[in-house]
């Protein structure tokens, strides 16, 4: 009798609209990971599709699938664990889009998530390397930066990476 | 076909395909996407930078410097755990000032910074505080500590700091200068104010549950109680003492086991420590020893709540090497707890057994396995407590 009650609990979809006119469907339960859906779900506002103009399908598509493995009652932590480590191996600029999409969307874990990982890759790096990782362009005179480098300069020693990994 | 038709076509599919190079060509532009983020997604990925790197990135750009000028942001904000490492060896640089009125930092570790002794500091939500390299002399650690001291104290009042570390030592002035050169007067000045400060300290304690103790301040509680002073009572559940027992802090050691009557576990780091050998004012003082032993230094102490009893061997040394009189004075306390903790349940003794760099064969401690037989026929007044030896790797 249990079992036969819990699975005609109702499951309630919502669609999500990309910024790139892209509809998913998702279950409410899972896509309310996003406070700012869920607090739109809760003044009635989901009845039909939910736009989110500021995320485009490409983006969406990852968030979707993070939110899918975080509230997914059958996957572990160390499913989780793993998920979370090829998930940050994306793309910088991948990750900047979800960091962005999840600061939107209000996806707390996602966020910080994003945000360490953004974190890591200018962790010991050189101000030149960072810049180049980042396609930064310096808009300091060379003046100016030597005397930036002159007020911290604990700030600029040590055995800093060249790198761009 | 399609795009050289756009190319040849007016002006309303030139921007339809330069707008869609800014969206679907992000990667291939090479924009610089990142400092296209909000202030507040800046800041929280500077946040989670340690320090040094925080600063380093002030150098990327305008944008970059406005938001790092963070240092200053995060203290207003109210930033919590701050570290900062100056890595240039044998140099210390000044330190921001903005750090002397950071008044959120709970936790805060320093490493090769000088401070300017004019400011004020107001670290009134400091509950630890780790110095390494950090050049100070006398009045600045009278200041840096009565500056805390005054803070600790309304947070003892809020009982909201239960754990402290009190591992570390204050050399004598005597150490770095030719003894000619220091009166004695200034020596002795010189320990004084240390003295007060300990005893200030475990005032400011009191409230503490669990606390860490090294040598050099159960030597000082030693030196305070020949002197006449009394300790305040220590509410302590747990004390570890991470030291060497030896006869100068047998009754340190002792006087805070007094003086803690709620105390549960004891644990016994066995540690070797880098200390500098005594000045001739310390000496002294140690001489004592010879007249005094622990029935006599703690006579009809109970330990009423005393369960648990631990002795971890620490120590890095080669424990072949390792004489019977280094465990001489640990097997006197060992005595001591037992025939006076009347709850003791566990007595437990743990011995590593490790690859040894020194004699480079994997050794362990024959004393600590001799301690353990040897306290099992000692007097006892717990009816019902086990003495447990064991070995780690």
């Amino acid at each position: 009798m249990a079992e036969a009650s819990s699975s005609i609990t109702e499951k309630f979809f919502l669609t999500l609209k990309s910024s790139d006119g892209d509809e998913f469907v998702l279950e409410e339960s899972i896509a309310i990971q996003s406070i700012t859906i869920k607090n739109m779900v809760e003044d009635g506002c989901s009845s039909s599709v939910i736009p989110l103009s500021k995320v485009d399908t490409e983006t969406l598509i990852k968030v979707i699938e993070y939110m899918k493995m975080h509230s997914s009652t059958s996957s572990n932590e160390e499913e989780i664990e793993n998920f979370d480590k090829k998930f940050v191996s994306n793309s910088i600029n991948t990750i900047l889009n979800i960091l962005e999409a999840a600061n939107f969307l209000d996806i707390n874990n996602l966020l910080e998530l994003c945000a360490e990982a953004v974190a890591n890759r200018i962790k010991n790096k050189t101000p030149e390397a960072v810049r180049k990782i980042f396609n930064i362009t310096s808009d300091f005179t060379p003046e100016e930066e030597a005397e930036i480098r002159n007020e911290t300069p604990w700030a600029f020693e040590g055995n800093l990476d060249h790198s761009l990994d | 076909m399609a795009s050289r038709r756009s190319s040849k076509n007016g002006c309303s599919n030139l921007r339809d395909s330069m707008s869609r190079n800014g969206v679907s060509g992000v990667e291939e532009t090479l924009d610089d996407y990142i400092s296209q983020l909000p202030d507040a997604l800046l800041v929280q990925i500077l946040s989670l930078l340690p320090t040094k790197d925080a600063v380093t990135s002030c150098l990327l750009s305008k944008r970059w410097r406005y938001l790092c000028q963070w240092l200053n942001y995060a203290v207003e904000n109210k930033v919590e755990d701050v570290v900062l490492y100056s890595l240039h060896e044998g140099v210390s640089y000044e330190l921001p000032l903005s750090i002397y009125s950071c008044s959120s930092m709970i936790t805060l570790e320093l490493s090769s910074w000088v401070f300017d002794k004019g400011l004020v500091i107001t670290w009134n939500s400091l509950k630890s505080l780790k110095l390494d390299l950090i050049g100070l002399d006398d009045d600045d650690i009278v200041k840096l500590l009565s500056d805390l001291g005054y803070l600790k104290c309304r947070l003892v009042n809020v009982s909201s700091l239960v754990t402290a570390n009190l591992t570390f030592s204050i050399s004598c002035i005597t150490d770095d200068w030719e003894e000619d050169d220091i009166e004695e007067e200034s020596c002795r000045d010189h320990h004084h104010v240390f003295r007060n400060l300990v005893l200030d300290i475990f005032q400011k304690l009191s409230y503490a549950t669990e606390l860490r103790i090294g040598s050099w301040i159960a030597e000082v509680v030693f030196m305070l109680q020949l002197e006449g002073m009394i300790l305040p009572e220590l509410r302590c559940k747990c004390l570890t003492l991470k030291l060497l027992v030896t006869e100068y802090n047998l009754y340190g050691i002792a006087s805070l086991l007094q003086t803690s009557p709620l105390l549960e576990s004891l644990n016994i780091h066995i540690k070797n420590e880098c200390k500098d050998p005594p000045c001739l004012l310390e000496q002294s003082y140690f001489a004592e020893v010879d007249n005094i032993n622990l029935l006599s230094w703690i006579p009809n102490t109970v330990f009423p709540n005393l369960k648990n009893a631990k002795i971890v061997d620490c120590l890095s040394l080669c424990l072949k090497k390792w004489s019977k009189e280094g465990f001489f004075k640990l097997f006197e306390l060992s005595k001591c707890l037992l025939k006076n903790a009347v709850a003791l349940q566990k007595f437990v003794v743990l011995a590593k057994r490790r690859k040894c760099c020194i004699c480079s064969q994997s050794c362990v401690s024959p004393h600590l396995s001799g301690l353990a037989k040897k306290l099992i026929d000692r007097p006892r007044s717990s009816t019902n407590f086990a003495i447990i030896y064991q070995e780690f790797a």
